[in-house]
């Protein structure tokens, strides 16, 4: 009995170093980072983030806008194993392949976000429903003045852009190599690097 | 940013990938760390007391003390620390609003020593939650109440009076009583004569002593004429007294409206128009009436008695629940003067004649008062006339006390409420003003991020070192993030200044304005005239400028200019356009024919080149006036902060500029 109450017990205290190396091993972070990231992630009310969160979060960056709906979109794409909560695991993951991963993964993560459904395809509606959940973050107070169309013409851009086959779908394969074909996309992934 | 938030920018920036295969123009470079440090622990040593804490956690409020380069003076090289000479209790409070976000008053604090310790750490009292702002602000009145005191008391004691006109000094006197000698007799003469008048009023209508003919007169008609030496010579004095204060009063209009000075009219107005008036038998009724109203002159009483005008006051602001008695009361004599009117009518030589002659019985009857002048004599009657007397009992007895316990209850109440809300406004408006700064800031802080690239192009370097310092680190990767959305979406942000009534905008629209139409435009505009400069040239000029956009814009920015203050310019934001051409076009030199080219007016920038021109025509304020620094520098005056130009409101709440 003793030795099963000691092995829990170590157990338990070995829980936590092993996730924190368990985790420098799965991402790209060094544990100083990861360090920091936790610091800032438990620094809140709930145990864990929720949709709220983001929204909050995204509303404190964007004041002018509603950003309900890109934080329900963004929440989806952390929360990977779709349980309503992002993990800290699901968030350094996230933010491993965001900031440290190679072009591929970063637009697999894009892809990723856009496909709400995560069926494999992006269609039209969903690139709208994403396309004004942007525009909507900007708010009413721009220059110049948003049209009701803007988000449908902009989503006619990116799929003339990216759909080679003129399927009305874009899958995978084709988001990747159109977006790799496109300088300005390409410069613009490794904007963040420095970020943590 | 608040403090959890800014800990989730690198997360708010990382997820902002997702944006870039959508957008259609490039993004703008990030900010670049110039020293990146590693997060680390700083000891900060508070008299002997050491606390540590992350570098990051102070940080995250860049414009305080400890969050900014100033905490740089007081680094202690030999023990590599932070040295402060200030009291570690309060700077126990001080750190953990860094670390919470919230600010706390301790009780056990006093409240100018706690006020000392937030001003030497550069922190706003007003971040003070809600938990603890009441308490704070009570506080805070109390003690400034009794240095109000205090100043008084010592200044009354010395009898130094700096040299105040001849008029205040009046007023003075005849506000506060004790401030000199003079005043004092003036104040004790005029309560005499109150009383002297008063007590004559009410002597004149005494009987006294008879004449021949069996005729009892009062004393006011056989003495008719020392009683009106006597009037005469109160009325005098108080004649007198009321120009007196008319003369003194700061403001003149705002005297007559008050109430004293209404109360002394009226007690002096019958005399007059007893003068003008003759002994006219018609009108002597009348004027008889108008002596009534000198018993007003009591009221004068109030000027002398602290306790009366309390009492008045406490009435005024319990009028509501009075009012709902009388309502209660009246409704319940109409109701029994109505049964009673009923129940008795039948009883001949009755004298319930009316329901308005009931009402009198009811009154009597439910103040259990019972003259007996009128009673009931039927049965009916006498059953509700006893309802009426018990009810009256119930009606009367019972909500007197609760009202008298109301008094003290509404009374802190409604001054507890009252002022909760006027802090709560100047509060909120304090904090606005510092939120204010944030958006500005972005705006600002874009201006200088493009006026650098322009620079960095140009390469005139010695102007770069002015555009860089003033913002943080994350603040300035807060405005790129913004930055990234504009140049995702194609707007870009607008702030609307309703103060100025001129709108400001970035824009990033693709014309290049030559001089020409640029003056041209400003003219339009109704604007100052000011130097205007293809080259990147920093003059520095105080006008109001406008965003002036091309032609094909000028229909959707109207530019109203207001002229404002000198005073008004230190606060705003002076707005700068700056034009980015995304055109194909490389060459710098535009002519006409480009600014008709877009002239397609989809929102969609044609962002195909790779180069990015800079037209800067005017120039953003230098960095220290920006509405964050002012608002910081002027602690004491929330009422002024109104007058500090707002965005817009669903920009500035959610966004804490601390």
């Amino acid at each position: 009995a003793d030795t099963v109450e000691d092995e829990m017990e170590m157990a338990t205290v070995r829980h936590r170093p092993e996730a924190l190396e368990l985790l420098e091993a799965q991402s790209k972070f060094t544990k100083k980072e990861l360090q920091i990231l936790y610091r800032g992630f438990k620094n809140k009310e709930e145990p864990s983030p929720t949709e709220e969160l983001v929204f909050e979060i995204y509303s404190q960056f964007f004041p002018q806008g509603d950003s309900t709906n890109y934080a329900h979109f963004l929440f989806n794409a952390f929360d990977t194993d779709h349980n309503g909560s992002v993990s800290f695991e699901d968030f350094v993951m996230g933010l491993s392949i965001l900031l440290r991963g190679t072009v591929q993964e970063k637009l697999n993560w894009a892809f990723n976000l856009y496909d709400i459904n995560k069926d494999g395809y992006i269609t039209k509606e969903e690139m709208l429903d994403i396309m004004k959940a942007i525009y909507d973050m900007m708010g009413k107070c721009t220059y110049p003045v948003l049209k009701e169309d803007a988000p449908r013409q902009h989503v006619e851009t990116f799929f003339q852009k990216m759909d080679k086959n003129k399927d009305g779908v874009v899958t995978i394969d084709e988001f990747i190599e159109s977006c790799q074909k496109d300088e300005n996309i390409m410069r613009s992934m490794q904007l963040f690097e420095n970020v943590i | 940013m608040a403090a959890g938030v800014a800990a989730w920018l690198p997360f708010a920036r990382a997820a902002a990938i997702g944006w870039m295969p959508v957008a259609n123009c490039p993004m703008p470079l990030a900010p670049t760390e110039k020293n990146k440090r590693q997060d680390e622990l700083i000891i900060l040593n508070v008299s002997g007391r050491r606390f540590q804490t992350w570098r990051t956690t102070l940080e995250r409020y860049p414009d305080t003390l400890l969050g900014s380069t100033e905490k740089e003076f007081f680094f202690n090289e030999d023990t590599k620390e932070y040295f402060f000479d200030r009291d570690p209790e309060v700077f126990r409070c001080i750190l953990n609003f860094y670390r919470t976000g919230k600010l706390h008053y301790p009780r056990y604090e006093c409240i100018s020593a706690y006020d000392e310790e937030l001003a030497f750490y550069g922190i706003l009292p007003e971040i003070i939650g809600d938990c603890c702002y009441e308490e704070y602000k009570d506080r805070k009145r109390e003690n400034a109440e009794r240095l109000m005191d205090d100043n008084d008391s010592e200044n009354n004691q010395e009898g130094s009076m700096p040299s105040l006109s001849f008029r205040q000094t009046m007023w003075r006197a005849f506000e506060n009583p004790h401030t000199s000698t003079l005043a004092l007799v003036f104040y004790y003469v005029t309560g005499f004569f109150i009383a002297v008048s008063v007590i004559t009023n009410v002597v004149e209508t005494v009987p006294c002593g008879t004449v021949p003919g069996n005729k009892e007169l009062p004393c006011g008609e056989r003495y008719a004429v020392a009683f009106f030496c006597l009037d005469t010579a109160c009325v005098m004095i108080f004649t007198v007294e009321y120009l007196l204060r008319l003369f003194a009063a700061p403001s003149r209009y705002r005297f007559i409206r008050s109430v004293m000075s209404i109360i002394d009219v009226v007690a002096i107005m019958p005399y007059y128009i007893g003068l003008v008036m003759t002994n006219n038998e018609d009108v002597s009724g009348a004027f008889v009436t108008l002596r009534v109203f000198r018993v007003f002159r009591i009221f004068k009483f109030s000027r002398h008695s602290q306790g009366l005008r309390i009492l008045g006051y406490t009435l005024k602001s319990c009028a509501s629940e009075l009012g709902f008695l009388l309502f209660s009361l009246t409704m319940a004599i109409i109701i029994f003067a109505t049964v009673m009117f009923y129940a008795e009518k039948g009883s001949s030589a009755s004298k319930f004649t009316s329901i308005p002659a009931s009402f009198w019985y009811t009154i009597v009857t439910m103040t259990t008062l019972g003259y007996g002048d009128m009673v009931p004599k039927t049965i009916a009657g006498k059953i509700f006339g006893s309802i009426c007397s018990l009810s009256g009992v119930l009606v009367i007895a019972l909500p007197v006390p609760v009202i008298v316990s109301n008094f003290s209850r509404i009374y802190h109440q409604n001054q507890r409420a009252d002022k909760r809300r006027a802090q709560k406004k100047a509060r909120l408006a304090r904090i606005r003003v510092a939120k204010t700064g944030s958006s500005n800031a972005y705006l600002h802080s874009k201006r200088n991020g493009l006026l650098n690239e322009a620079l960095e192009l140009t390469g005139s370097t010695e102007d770069e070192q002015h555009m860089t310092k003033g913002t943080s680190l994350i603040e300035s990767q807060h405005h790129h993030l913004l930055h990234c959305l504009e140049k995702t979406t194609g707007l870009s942000y607008l702030v609307d200044d309703p103060l100025l009534s001129v709108r400001t905008s970035t824009t990033k629209n693709h014309e290049f304005i030559d001089e020409q139409l640029f003056e041209q435009n400003c003219m339009e505009s109704s604007l100052q005239n000011y130097p205007s400069s293809r080259s990147p040239s920093l003059s520095s000029h105080h006008g109001l400028s406008t965003s002036c956009c091309s032609r094909r814009h000028k229909k959707s920015s109207h530019l109203p200019n207001s002229s404002l203050p000198a005073t008004r310019l230190r606060s705003m934001q002076e707005l700068s356009t700056i034009h980015i051409q995304c055109s194909e076009q490389p060459s710098l030199t535009t002519s006409r024919s480009s600014l008709n080219m877009k002239s397609d007016d989809g929102l969609r920038p044609n962002c195909k080149a790779a180069q990015i021109t800079t037209a800067i025509i005017s120039i953003p304020t230098p960095p220290a006036l920006t509405p964050e620094g002012e608002s910081r520098a002027q602690p004491g005056s929330p009422g002024h902060s109104t007058n500090i130009p707002t965005t817009t409101t669903s920009n500035i709440v959610k966004v804490s500029a601390l």
